[in-house]
């Protein structure tokens, strides 16, 4: 019994180093120097790496993820990684039944790790907070989440939540702090 | 559409473009791209991919073949073009390049718009086994000391004449395996795709290339020496130079190797000291033969340039992935036409924010105009649901399994349909 209690807290540690591998409280970030496009995005908590391509609004000012639902998009209208102030605004699908890039965005809490993957490097993020908000609350608060005259170049991460078994009612935004480029100094696993 | 700056918007572009206008141009355009893929001048003659342009004057506006049919009559096969060009207020970006068969095109602004196929290649000159040298040297133009080493040898200078015609018997030895060894020979230069990459963001350009397995390399009888390895992602206005020693050392090595073979037969009777001299007169000869061959390349006068980059203004950029130019006396030296190849040329910028024309100041008992808010997002649908639960289907395929019809059950399953909340 004792040996299997040792074997599983092995594993425990295996797994907790492992996701240390991932982000390591000694990282070092850069400044960027230069603004560049979202190609990619990284999220080891919720085991989420997926592409990311530019999307648009519609005319109704709907912003509608791309139609992969494994691929996130990135707002055109919003600043990319390193401009000079405003916000990074992705956006992915949550299907009710699984399958969809951000289900589990819900779950982020906050200090946890983001990266995007630029032409310039990786670029990291720390969760400052998650909300859940209705549609209506949702448009009410547009500007604090869209606009691009503040933010301080954060990103910000939007999908759907609330299924009814009809509809989806909510939507989840979570808000990260922009930490900068991560400087290469050791082989890491995002 | 034109809509009003806020003021720190103003304030930042002003910073940024000292001196640059923040007006919309004449024509209202504000924001401008192209890209083209492919311009191939060989000669007087030249064709090109087209171009695809895009503007913004409030609206984007974009013209062209963002993925045109391959020029015909081309010393390569491509396989696939593309360039597209997108411009937005206050941001252009445009992506063009070539892939091999097989290649694919990518929504510009994911950072790349293409990914490779199989390997294009083109002959950039041909070696001759004839124009090498592999012939014996007069006997009166070989060095003294060869002469004065032979002499004793064959008791006369009268009969070196006899020794050249053994060594003529050994070369012609020689040049058949050689044939055999390497057959025509010839430089070639591969990839699987090449693009060139630009965008303006808040006044701010950059661009890149991308370069996906290429470079130059020498081939024949069945055998590729690399001669050249092109970086991936090479820094702006990277020169290639091409360093062809190792082709030197490859060729040499093998006409050393069956020279020795060669004569050693041939001159058997010959003192072993003098036929080394001799082996290696000829291999000297072929080394000035090759080099003479290999200059113009050596020379760097097949000038290759890598993400070739200019800043026309301070807010725009034109990027090519690739220009590469057969040089006025390097055409020259190797027979061949002025060759200008550019693949991935891309510009874009100026990219402005709109900002209304200047006004006269207000009156200041007016009300100032009421500002337009740019356009944000006001709800997001990014909810899927499977139709599968609420419809009572989810015992579809248990059900068609119960009855025997699996494959259909499958069928049905993978079939259904999944619409947005």
């Amino acid at each position: 019994m004792s040996d299997r209690l040792l074997g599983g807290l092995v594993l425990v540690a295996l797994f907790v180093g492992g996701l240390a591998l991932g982000f390591g409280e000694d990282d070092e970030f850069a400044p960027m120097s230069a603004p560049a496009t979202p190609t990619r995005l990284v999220v080891p908590s919720l085991d989420l790496r997926a592409p990311v391509v530019p999307v648009r609004l519609d005319d109704d000012g709907v912003l509608d993820p791309p139609d992969d639902e494994r691929v996130v998009g990135w707002w055109q209208g919003s600043r990319r990684p390193g401009a000079e102030g405003g916000q990074t605004v992705l956006t992915g699908h949550t299907v009710h039944d699984g399958g969809g890039v951000m289900d589990r965005l819900g779950r982020l809490d906050a200090g946890e790790r983001i990266a995007l993957g630029t032409e310039a490097g990786r670029v990291v993020y720390e969760v400052e907070r998650t909300e859940t908000l209705t549609k209506a609350e949702l448009a009410a608060a547009n500007k604090e989440i869209f606009a691009q005259d503040h933010g301080g170049n954060r990103l910000v991460l939007i999908t759907c939540t609330g299924w009814d078994g009809q509809d989806f009612t909510e939507n989840v935004v979570v808000y990260a702090e922009q930490l900068g480029l991560r400087k290469q100094t050791a082989k890491r696993t995002v | 559409m034109l809509r009003r700056p806020r003021p720190l918007l103003v304030a930042g572009l002003a910073a940024l473009v000292v001196g640059a206008p923040v007006a919309a141009y004449a024509d209202g355009v504000t924001s401008r791209s192209d890209a083209t893929a492919l311009t191939v001048a060989v000669a007087d003659n030249g064709q090109d991919s087209g171009t695809v342009t895009a503007t913004y004057d409030g609206q984007e506006s974009v013209s062209g073949e963002t993925t045109p049919a391959i020029p015909s009559g081309g010393f390569v096969e491509l396989g696939v073009l593309t360039q597209q060009a997108t411009a937005t207020n206050g941001r252009s970006a445009a992506c063009a390049g070539v892939a091999g068969a097989g290649g694919g095109v990518v929504q510009i602004g994911d950072g790349s718009c293409l990914t490779p196929g199989d390997t294009v290649s083109g002959s950039l000159t041909d070696l001759s086994l004839d124009g090498l040298g592999l012939e014996a040297p007069p006997t009166d133009e070989l060095p003294p000391e060869l002469v004065d080493a032979l002499e004793p040898v064959l008791e006369g200078a009268d009969q070196l004449d006899a020794v050249r015609d053994q060594v003529d018997a050994a070369i012609d030895q020689v040049r058949g395996p050689l044939e055999e060894q390497f057959g025509e020979l010839g430089l070639v230069a591969r990839f699987d795709a090449i693009e060139g990459r630009c965008t303006v963001d808040d006044g701010q350009p950059s661009g890149s290339a991308s370069i996906a397995n290429a470079g130059v390399v020498l081939v024949g009888g069945g055998q590729t020496l690399p001669v050249v390895s092109l970086p991936a992602n090479p820094p702006p206005n990277t020169e290639v130079v091409t360093d062809l020693s190792d082709v030197l050392d490859v060729l040499l090595g093998a006409v050393s190797t069956q020279l020795q073979v060669g004569l050693d037969g041939a001159l058997a009777d010959v003192d072993e000291a003098v036929v080394a001299q001799l082996r290696e007169q000829l291999v000297a000869g072929v080394r000035d033969n090759l080099e003479d061959q290999l200059a113009p390349l050596e020379e760097n006068l097949l000038r290759i340039t890598l993400n070739e980059q200019t800043r026309p203004t301070s807010d725009s950029i034109r990027v090519t992935a690739l220009h590469a130019q057969v040089l006025p006396a390097a055409a020259e030296a190797i027979d061949a036409p002025l060759v200008d190849a550019r693949v991935g040329a891309v510009g874009c910028g100026p990219a402005d924010r709109v900002v209304s024309e200047a006004a006269p100041a207000p009156e200041p008992e007016a009300a100032p105009p009421p500002a337009a808010q740019p356009r944000i997002p006001t709800a997001v649908s990014a909810g899927v649901a499977g139709e599968r639960d609420e419809q009572g289907l989810g015992l579809l395929p248990w059900l068609t399994l119960a009855v025997g019809a699996g494959a259909a059950g499958a069928a049905g399953w993978s079939a259904l349909r999944r619409h947005r909340a």
